[in-house]
């Protein structure tokens, strides 16, 4: 049981080498996020800052487990193709294309999710 | 594993699962008609809706399960679809059969809630919707390869389109036929992926896994996605556009706002003139005497007022339903969301609020289109704040009697304009205040993200319309009208008794309610009323407007309305301006409204909410009207 409990080893290591990650966990709670294995940090930017209509694949989310669910729940996960399409008037909310459907996501969620460019992404997986 | 040990005599149950905006409603609307029934689940929020479906062989009972994205007990709406699919509701046994209703043009997102579903290993037809706009926009599928894949059945419908729904039926049918004796109940850990080592899988990697799994299901069945609906983009460029989508926005509040400011009121009076002159009708062929006083002035007067409300919420709702089947509700919550997020609450708010200056009642219940039950408790909390419209004839009142004409900004603004803009803006700074005050205390989530899908647009249909504005009628009428009558009935026996000589109907003053006002007395002279505006505060208990007549009675003006010369000048002889204030005060904040009560006594789940909210616009008018009167 104590085993269960205790986060894995190699997801803690992952989680530490983020940079930023630390002042979003929750005080003694794991933080669930997970990240596509290919992915240097210097190509990797945050949703928020991405031109619209620019394709990207989402990398890793930097959200704790309450609140990285919905997103999941949404077909928002890592390996996920987002396209920004509007932003909301009054720095409102982010609308973007996610494998054909539309979602809306606040900034503050926007920022916490790390993607690079589809591109990009495809010259890796062919690279590999 | 629980099991059900006999099923005979029991009706067959069949539960519709799926997303939002997949087409659930519409089918459930096709399948059930107006044999549909809608109540709360009970402790909880969530509404219930079921009907009876007729298939070759009998009856079925079709229950409506919320729109759900996962079965995480997350919300309140996933943990009674999950509750129900386990058996832990409706009377302890799970559906017999699941009929999934998912979006086809939106597949790969829509299957991800298909695993946790099809896993608790119930009887399930997955039904794909919206079979011409795949088509239309060049989408394809190979349905009966996904039907392999998932090891269901599945069909893909048209879920508008009655002739489409025959395999439907025909599935509804075959469960009937085929009812076991006995059922067996699903278990929760079919819900949790676990390794090879059975140790529960980290979530982000639950989904990415079930993630590939969907991909890999789609590209068995041969899944085209479709084009993105032209438009969808051509009419999002406009509406979520930084400059014309708040115009958008503004316009349409607007003319729900005029809608149900102008445009129900010759519908209002219409029922007004209805319902007084069945009374009339009614009271003229019987005897004087106490049992037509309790039938006229009692029950009648009681059903006058639950009925009065029936057109505003009509007009509201049809609203709604237009905005939320058309897919731009959505959208107005996402340009309103930065704006209400300020205050603490999210874009959904938005409406509820703007409805409430024309009454809370519909209001409280259009707060339904707020997702998080956090947020949607705060809406319903501050919508009272509003300055509805019952306020204005207290406040024409009491301005035409105690505030001069005169200009205070030249031309552009008078005293009295700027004595009901201030009132307006005490009520909008209490609902602000109130919201930011309660989403850092009771109502604190911090965890809740802003995520919301945006489907696309579609026409609304008719039969879906109507199918939702019977469905509020009904609630309002059954649920919100048996506490209004009640305390309607209650009213009148207070204003009735003690009977005067020869079983005469005694004076305002000299009847039970009196008594109260009498009562109350000390408690509000340090707000500089006395005993006869005590009764009128306590008979606008039913409704805020109400004090204007019953202080005509007191006052012995007779037809008095706010308009009304003599109840004017009664008033500056019995007030002083210090008190008048503190009644403009009192009114802007205190929940003077049985109505409203009672509606948020019925979308609360409960008497908790509505008694804190009485209490505290209750402290917050005798507070407000006590500085006021003491400053002035």
């Amino acid at each position: 049981m104590e085993e269960r409990l205790k986060p894995d080893a190699a997801e803690e290591r992952v989680s530490a080498e983020r940079p930023g990650s630390a002042n979003r966990r929750a005080a003694g709670e794991a933080l669930l996020a997970a990240e596509e294995p290919l992915a240097p940090e210097a190509s990797v930017r945050m949703l928020a800052n991405v031109p619209l209509e620019e394709e990207v694949v989402l990398v890793r989310i930097d959200l704790a487990g309450d609140e990285v669910e919905p997103l999941l729940e949404r077909g928002i996960v890592p390996g996920c193709r987002l396209c920004p399409l509007h932003y909301a008037p009054g720095d409102g909310p982010l609308v973007c294309r996610v494998d054909g459907s539309l979602v809306a996501l606040r900034r503050e969620t926007a920022t916490c999710l790390c993607v690079r460019s589809a591109q990009e992404a495809m010259g890796l997986l062919d690279a590999n | 594993m629980a099991s059900v040990p006999s099923l005979a005599g029991l009706p067959l149950r069949v539960a519709l699962v799926g997303p939002p905006n997949a087409g659930k409603s519409t089918l459930f609307n096709q399948l059930t008609g107006l044999r549909q029934r809608v109540a709360n689940y009970p402790g909880v929020t969530v509404e219930r809706r079921s009907g009876a479906a007729s298939v070759a062989g009998g009856l079925v009972d079709v229950i409506d399960l919320p729109g759900i994205h996962g079965l995480s007990p997350r919300s309140p709406d996933q943990t009674v679809t999950r509750d129900v699919l386990l058996g832990m509701m409706e009377d302890g046994r799970p559906p017999d059969a699941v009929v999934m209703v998912l979006d086809a043009t939106r597949l790969e997102t829509h299957l991800m809630i298909a695993e946790p579903v099809l896993a608790l290993g119930l009887r399930t037809l997955v039904v794909l919707t919206m079979a011409d706009e795949l088509d239309e926009r060049g989408g394809g599928l190979d349905v009966a390869g996904l039907a392999e894949k998932l090891g269901v059945e599945a069909v893909l419908v048209n879920a508008r389109d009655a002739s489409s729904l025959a395999p439907v039926r025909d599935f509804l049918a075959a469960v009937l036929a085929a009812r076991p004796e006995t059922q067996e109940c699903p278990v929760v850990a079919a819900m949790e992926p676990s390794d090879r080592r059975g140790r529960p899988l980290p979530l982000v990697d639950q989904f990415k896994a079930r993630r590939q799994r969907v991909q890999g299901i789609g590209r068995a069945a041969a899944f085209r996605p479709p084009a993105p609906s032209k438009a969808t983009q051509r009419i999002d460029a406009f509406v979520l556009h930084r400059l014309w989508g708040p115009v958008v926005f503004l316009a349409v509040v607007l003319v729900v706002f005029q809608a149900i400011f102008k445009g129900a009121v010759p519908l209002i009076d219409g029922t007004e003139a209805v319902v007084a002159g069945a009374g009339d009708l009614v009271g003229s062929v019987l005897p004087d005497g106490w049992f037509r006083s309790l039938l006229i002035e009692g029950i009648w007067a009681g059903v006058g007022s639950v009925v009065v409300f029936l057109p505003q919420i009509l007009t509201l709702f049809l609203f709604i339903a237009l905005m939320e089947d058309s897919g731009y509700m959505v959208r107005a919550a996402v340009v309103a969301d930065r704006l209400m997020q300020r205050a603490g609450l999210q874009g959904q708010s938005f409406l509820p609020l703007l409805s409430g200056y024309a009454c809370a009642v519909p209001a409280i219940m259009a707060a339904r289109t707020v997702e998080d039950e956090k947020d949607r408790i705060a809406t319903i909390f501050v919508t009272p704040f509003m300055t509805c419209s019952a306020r204005l004839p207290v406040y024409a009142l009491l301005i035409a009697a105690f505030i001069p004409e005169g200009p205070l900004l030249g031309p552009f603004l008078g005293q009295r304009a700027a004595t009901l803009l201030g009132l307006y803006a005490l009520g909008l700074g209490g609902a602000v205040l109130t919201a930011f005050l309660l989403k850092r205390s009771l109502l604190r989530n911090p965890t809740a993200p802003f995520v919301m899908e945006l489907p696309p647009y579609r026409l609304p249909t008719l039969r879906s319309v109507g199918a939702r504005l019977m469905g509020r009628a009904k609630v309002f009428l059954l649920r919100v009208g048996k506490i209004i009558m009640t305390v309607s009935v209650v009213l009148w026996l207070l204003a009735r008794f003690p009977a005067g000589p020869e079983g005469a109907a005694p004076t305002v003053e000299d009847s039970a309610l009196g008594a109260v006002g009498r009562f109350i007395e000390p408690a509000v002279e340090p707000l500089g009323f006395d005993w006869r505006i005590g009764i009128g505060l306590v008979t606008s208990l039913a409704a805020r407007e109400v004090i204007v007549g019953t202080l005509g009675t007191i006052y012995g003006v007779e037809s008095a309305d706010e308009s009304s010369l003599e109840l004017q000048e009664a008033l500056q002889g019995s007030l002083d301006v210090g008190a008048a204030v503190a009644l403009l005060v009192f009114f802007a904040f205190a929940l003077q409204c049985m109505s409203t009560v009672a509606v948020m006594r019925r979308e609360t789940g409960g008497w908790r909410w509505p008694a804190l909210q009485f209490g505290y616009m209750l402290a917050l008018a005798y507070g407000g009207a006590w500085v006021a009167n003491v400053l002035l």
